[in-house]
């Protein structure tokens, strides 16, 4: 496949760019930046597909993203092959046969034959890379190196190879100790061990029930020999205990005497009946002594008063006692009526005086004051005062009205005196009347002149018109109020019209009017003169004033008549009232005299007599009452008195001490009957103690009598005859007694030391064991010790059985660890697998190794051989690959062998090359592709560059090499090539596609 | 005939530990218990539903690592049963055979627990016989004979239902040991009503009229042991049978498969994980969750490093928090592969299709792994800790290797 053309529409910096390389070598040379990268990936692109992260070479200048390359293949000619990203990732491809077909992504793959970028790269591109680190490369490294580049062109199945091996060595090794899983393994043994361990545990599960169920056996029968040693022990220390005690008792038992007997307490019996004895003596003889005491201060109280008499006397005196404050109060209530009677008479004597009534208090007293005679007295005097008001009234009326037609009278005389004279008004009226007649016509006057001289006639047409203009003045003369002389004017334009009328109709018609019109005319020019001079104004003026008076006067007389009239209905009224007036008067005295009143007073006396009349018999009324509450008071105030002077005697208050007040009188009167009842008790609890007094005595005589009995009897209780012989009787009493208590103390004491049920027993074995007691009880202490013990280690073996069966039932502990164990075993096979899949990779690339060494490396060998050979100028003639060993061995011309890591690093890079060019030589079938350098050679010395350069010109003729490089010798190492300059520079180097 | 009603179960592997990767100790805490509530909660259901029996057909316990505690706790529920009148009938597998049952725990007698020769016991109800129930208890670890003739043998036709617990292999199921086998065939030939089976972990209804059905675990104990667990509520009647599921597992173990061929950034993949997850696990119950990852494109450079799927799976766990109930990664397995045309290669003859080649002969004869494996599988200590590589095992570390060596040789530099 040759590669004629290259066509970018737009990559990367690259845009509308086109080159034409040719077959054989050639050699494009740019700067760096200049794009040779760019320009390599874009064949690859166009061959294969735009590489993953195609962003990056997306045009700059924007525009189409990609191109095309066309290709010359034997198999099919030219072929031109466009990709542009447009849709796919990858770009869209579409391939232009030379019969006109085109093609798609398939027809691309058929006809590189399959070829993919991973391979291509692999195989047919070479770059300074591949060279790199070669010459640092230790044997093995360099080997492994050389070798990958004869299989693969420098993939890494040998590396992929190694890396597993490595990665394996690091999880695992059947040996080690320290790799994860070996240490994983570990791990495991010891939980194995420990499950192991806790299962046993389990197993023991019957064993350890048939423990516990031993121990708890074994537990009770240790309880109850505990108890029965307790028992015995309790014997023991009861016995030692009880031994001494009972060795007093049988010694006491003996010298006691049962029958001996005693009174019960008898000393002290006898020493309380000699004290009681000495007390009867004393209280006799005190009780005689207060009786001589008493009957002495009995005479020393005498009363006054008989006691009956004083206790009478004390309730009368509570009695008045509760008077007393009544008293007190009626004496200030007597200062007061008093004074109040005092302002009654007072007020009676001023109406009296007042009224200048002599005191005659049984006719004032019996005037009518009741409210039907106030009435009447009320409605009289209203009547009469009612009538005085009326007829002063009319005749106040009566005065107005005679003064208002004096008024009037005055009035209509200087009303008359202004009226016009008849005779006088009539001429006035006449000529103002002709006046207005002219006044109408004078206007016409030129016209009919004028119609008179040209001869046309124009009968009586002044007459009708003037008629008409003293109709209008007429009646306008009626609306504005001269009426005379409107109607005068309206009448006299009446007159004028009908005048007219009847002559136009039957008047004469022929030339005859025409003269008279003349005549007429005439007349007028004449009354205008004469008119010039009347005073026309001054006759209008008086005539306005005469036709006021004239309706003033009317207008007068008839107010004139009004006035007449009402003076006389005045008149009437001021009579009947005066009449009215009189009448009520009469009444009122009727009324007075009927009442008690003294007749011949007005009508507003009578009122106030009226009120003041009932004032005093109110003040009248209440003296008399106040009168006899004083008589009332002074009636009780006697009597109080009375009772008390009475008391006062009987309690025997001498006379002149009686005088004093009433109260005072009464408090020494209660005084002494108070001292004659207090001297009264004192005499009677006297006499009580008396009595009192006789009866201890008596009753103490008594008491000695009983207590002399009483000793004895005691005496002879005890067998004694005398008081001393008690007393030694007593002393053998008290040593007997002693004895006793001591018996019956040791008998409680043994008692509480030996229950009822054992007592037999223990005092026996007392009696048989005695002072041996002590040590017996010591043995039995010691073996209930050892017991206690055994019990403490079967309870402690009990609880620890019964945890250790507990723990199992909970399983717990078990389960954990083989939870950890299990974890653990997931956790190794999560290992393991991670190891399998190394161990299975690294199988997988030895079986391809395997196969590759089989089946292409002989072939490659052989070419590569050749070619070592070439590019070493001869030096060196063999190269093999020892069966199964992944290794090559060189042949100097000499026939020395020699291993590659022992060649300098010139002849290792060049065997390096001789394996990648024979690969790429030998690769593919039918497609020859072209080989791609990327400054592969550029460290290379001159000269074996050169003859690197010109091997490769040599051995492949034919096959196309694309030599990208920036450097300028390249260039001139190769003066037989054209190279082709890199500078994308769009805008210069445009294309058309 | 009155139609009876019952709970069936069985291998409730009481105290078997969980196989599973580290987890958190308050997870861990309620995985351990999960089998204990999954039984407590089919002994509720029972006395919930006032059935006349409850069946358990073998292998309670773990007795690997004689299971006190178990025994204990059966003791416990199945005195709760008998509070509630509910007879309970048990037969031995081979994890708790007769000769390894501690005999010092006893339990109630509303309990009958199947002696090592199959026999048979009456039940029944208002006084009249009502089902009549058939059992044997392995004696030991061990029963290599096929029990269905002891069952025939032991057949008496006196009451209305026939019902037999066996703890066994049918032969076609796969992946336990092949203890009591029988086939399906011999069981539906007989005059029984119902197969009351156990042993085999994964949840089956062999057959119907009669029915035959293996239960499955209670509660799921690795991995392989996926999606809800618990027994059946059985109703025999005259004409019918009804056999329900009654899903007592408190924990659920899922693997939820991912791919990244349409994804391109990172969280896009944890919205698909979160997606899938929320459409896989059961509301209200907690899972452990087995994710993969598989599929090709721009993700896959970055997961294909040990580092980044550690970083993965830690923000994964994140997401789902530690709310209750849990949802938690317990693995996570990236089988991303470059983006490689397979068949191109191999008839490229490149170096990539010659490996793909070599790969392609181990997966079609995964013993040919077992030379390289051999250090490892075949230590002396390590096979004693680790489970022999099943064929699937094989192929699935050998597509893993495969992926690992065409990561490393596609490896893009773009330059």
């Amino acid at each position: 496949m040759i590669i004629t053309g290259i066509e970018v529409y737009g990559f990367g910096k690259w845009r509308s760019q086109s080159f034409t390389p040719e077959k054989g070598m050639n050699l494009f040379y740019g700067e760096n930046e200049a794009g040779k990268s760019t320009l390599m990936v874009f064949i690859r692109s166009v061959l294969f597909g735009f590489p993953r992260r195609s962003e990056q070479f997306e045009p700059l200048a924007g525009g189409d993203f990609g191109g095309s390359l066309t290709v010359h293949i034997e198999r099919e000619g030219k072929v031109r092959i466009e990709r542009v990203r447009k849709r796919k990732a990858k770009g869209d491809v579409t391939l232009y046969f030379p019969d006109g077909r085109t093609g798609g992504e398939e027809d691309l793959t058929t006809l590189l034959e399959g070829m993919t970028e991973q391979v291509y790269r692999g195989i047919f591109a070479f770059s300074l890379q591949g060279l790199q680190g070669i010459e640092s490369m230790n044997a093995q490294e360099l080997n492994d190196y050389l070798y990958d580049a004869s299989l693969s062109g420098g993939q890494s199945l040998l590396a992929c190879e190694r890396e597993a091996e490595r990665e394996m060595q690091q999880l695992f090794r059947p040996r080690g100790k320290k790799q994860p899983v070996n240490e994983q393994l570990k791990r495991l043994q010891d939980m194995e061990r420990d499950v192991k361990e806790k299962e046993e545990k389990a197993g023991s599960y019957a064993d350890l029930l048939g423990r516990r169920k031993e121990a708890e056996e074994r537990l009770a029968r240790l309880e109850q020999k505990k108890d029965q040693i307790q028992l015995s022990l309790g014997r023991w220390e009861r016995v030692e205990r009880l031994s001494p005690l009972y060795r007093e008792y049988l010694a006491l038992k003996e010298s006691s005497d049962p029958d001996l007997t005693f009174p019960d307490r008898g000393k002290e019996k006898l020493e309380q009946l000699q004290k009681q004895r000495h007390d009867n003596t004393e209280a006799i003889r005190r009780g005689e002594k207060e009786a001589a005491k008493l009957k002495e201060k009995k005479t020393a109280f005498t009363p006054v008063l008989p006691r009956e008499k004083a206790v009478r006397l004390e309730a009368r005196a509570v009695e008045l006692n509760k008077r007393s404050g009544v008293y007190q109060e009626l004496v200030s209530r007597q200062a007061g009526i008093e004074q109040e009677r005092s302002i009654s008479a007072g007020n009676m004597r001023e109406i009296e005086e007042d009224w200048a009534w002599s005191r005659q208090d049984e006719l004032l007293q019996h005037r009518d004051t009741t409210k039907t005679s106030r009435q009447r007295m009320k409605f009289l005097t209203d009547e009469v005062e009612q009538a005085e008001r009326r007829r002063e009234l009319a005749v106040k009326e009566q005065g107005r009205l005679n003064s208002a037609k004096e008024g009037l009278k005055k009035r209509m005389a200087s009303v008359e005196e202004q009226i016009l004279p008849l005779d006088q008004e009539r001429a006035y009226r006449q000529k103002l009347t002709r006046l207005a007649e002219y006044e109408t016509v004078k206007k016409k006057l030129p016209e009919y002149k004028a119609k008179l001289m040209s001869g046309k006639r124009s009968a009586g047409r002044i007459i009708p018109a003037a008629g008409a203009g003293m109709i209008i003045s007429g009646a306008a003369g009626l609306f504005t109020g001269e009426a005379i002389t409107g109607t005068g004017a309206l009448l006299t334009g009446l007159f004028l019209l009908l005048y007219t009328t009847f002559f136009s109709r039957f008047g004469n018609t022929g030339d005859s009017s025409d003269q008279e019109i003349r005549d007429e005319l005439t007349g007028w020019e004449r009354f205008d003169k004469e008119a010039a001079e009347w005073p026309v104004e001054e006759w209008r003026r008086a005539l306005a004033v005469h036709e006021e008076n004239v309706r003033e006067k009317a207008r007068t007389q008839h107010l004139l008549n009004e006035t007449e009239s009402h003076l006389s209905i005045a008149e009437k009224e001021a009579a009947e009232a005066e009449k009215l007036q009189d009448a009520a008067n009469d009444a009122l005295m009727e009324w007075a005299i009927q009442a008690g009143f003294e007749p011949g007073r007005g009508y507003r006396q009578y009122k106030e007599m009226v009120n003041d009349t009932l004032e005093w018999q109110e003040q009248y009324k209440k003296h008399r009452e106040l009168s006899s509450q004083l008589d009332e008071l002074n009636k009780e105030q006697q009597s109080f008195e009375a009772d008390v002077n009475r008391l006062a005697e009987e309690a025997g208050i001498n006379e002149e001490d009686r005088q004093a007040e009433a109260p005072a009188v009464l408090t020494s009167a209660e005084r002494k009957i108070k001292d004659a009842l207090r001297a009264h008790r004192e005499s009677e609890t006297i006499e009580e103690k008396i009595r009192e007094n006789l009866l201890r005595l008596k009753s103490a005589e008594e008491e000695l009598e009983k207590t002399q009995t009483a000793v004895r009897q005691l005496l002879t209780s005890a067998g004694a005859a005398g008081e001393e012989e008690f007393a030694e009787k007593e002393a053998a009493w008290q040593k007997e007694k002693q004895t006793r208590k001591r018996i019956s103390d040791l008998e409680l004491e043994m008692r509480a030391i030996s229950p009822k049920t054992s007592r037999e027993k223990d005092l026996e074995a007392c009696i048989r064991w005695g002072e041996a007691a002590e040590s017996k009880r010591e043995e039995t202490g010691e073996i209930k010790k050892e017991t206690e013990k055994l019990v403490r280690e079967t309870i402690e073996e009990l609880s620890l059985t019964n945890q250790a069966i507990e723990e199992l039932e909970e399983g717990s502990s078990l389960e954990e660890t083989l939870q950890q164990f299990e974890l653990e075993k997931e956790s190794l096979a999560t290992s393991a697998e991670k190891w399998a899949v190394l161990a299975l990779a690294r199988e997988i690339a030895g079986r391809t190794k395997e196969i590759l060494e089989r089946e292409r490396q002989p072939a490659v060998l052989q070419e590569a051989e050749k070619l070592f050979e070439r590019l070493t100028d001869g030096r060196y003639t063999g190269l093999y690959a020892p069966l199964g060993e992944e290794s090559f061995v060189v042949q100097r011309h000499d026939q020395i062998r020699f291993e590659p890591a022992s060649l300098s690093q010139g002849t290792r890079e060049l065997l390096y090359l001789s394996l990648r060019f024979a690969l790429a030589l030998n690769y593919g079938k039918e497609v020859s592709f072209p080989i791609m350098i990327d400054e592969a050679f550029v460290n290379f010395d001159s000269g074996r560059r050169r003859r690197v350069m010109n091997v490769l010109r040599e051995l492949a003729p034919d096959r196309q090499v694309l030599c990208f490089t920036c450097h300028g010798f390249m260039i001139d190492e190769q003066p037989g090539l054209r190279p082709v300059y890199l500078n994308p520079q769009p805008e210069k180097g445009a294309v058309s596609r | 005939m009155t139609a009876v009603t019952f709970i069936h179960c069985a291998d409730l592997h009481l105290d078997r530990p969980f196989q599973t990767s580290k987890l958190p100790p308050e997870i861990l805490e309620d995985v351990r218990k999960s089998a204990y509530v999954s039984f407590s909660r089919l002994i509720d259901r029972a006395i919930e539903e006032k059935v006349d029996f409850f069946l358990i057909s073998g292998d309670l316990y773990d007795l690997e690592h004689r299971s006190i505690k178990g025994q204990l706790f059966v003791k416990k529920q199945a005195e709760r049963l008998a509070e509630a009148g509910i007879p309970l009938f048990i037969i031995h597998g081979n994890h708790d055979p007769l000769s390894e049952t501690v005999r010092e725990i006893k339990m109630p007698d509303h309990v009958h627990v199947f002696g090592p020769d199959t026999a048979s016991v009456l039940y029944e109800k208002d006084g009249k016989a009502a089902a009549r129930i058939y059992g044997f208890s392995y004696a030991s670890r061990r029963v290599d004979e096929n029990p269905v003739q002891s069952y025939i043998k032991t057949y008496q036709a006196d009451a209305p239902y026939h019902i037999a617990l066996l703890h066994g292999q049918e032969k076609m199921e796969e992946g336990h040991d092949p203890y009591a086998p029988f086939r399906l065939k011999e069981l539906t030939e007989t005059p029984f009503d119902y197969w009351a089976l156990g042993h085999i972990h994964k949840r089956r209804v062999l057959h119907r009229g009669p029915a035959v059905v293996y239960p499955g675990n209670i509660q799921g104990g690795h991995k392989n042991e996926q999606g809800p667990k618990g027994g059946v509520l059985v109703t025999l009647a005259a004409s019918e049978e009804e056999v329900t599921f009654i899903d007592t597992s408190p924990v659920d173990w899922h693997t939820v498969r991912l791919t990244i061929d349409k994804l391109t950034e990172l969280d896009g993949l944890f919205a698909a994980a979160e997606e899938k997850i929320a459409g896989t696990v059961t509301a209200g119950k907690s899972s452990i969750i087995q994710l993969v990852i598989t599929g090709s494109g721009t993700l896959h450079e970055y997961l294909s490093t040990p580092e980044t799927e550690e970083e993965v799976l830690e923000e994964l766990r994140e997401l789902f928090g530690r709310a209750r109930p849990f949802h938690w990664i317990g693995s996570l397995t990236v089988n991303t592969v470059p983006d490689v045309d397979r068949e191109r290669e191999k008839e490229q003859q490149t170096v990539l299709g010659d490996m793909i080649c070599a790969a392609e002969t181990f997966r079609e004869n995964p013993s040919l792994a077992d030379d390289a494996l051999s250090s490892l599988y075949g230590h002396r200590t390590a096979r004693r800790y680790m489970e022999s590589l099943s064929p699937e095992e094989k192929k699935e570390l050998i597509d893993q290797a495969e992926r690992w060596l065409l990561t490393r040789i596609v490896k893009e530099d773009g330059a």
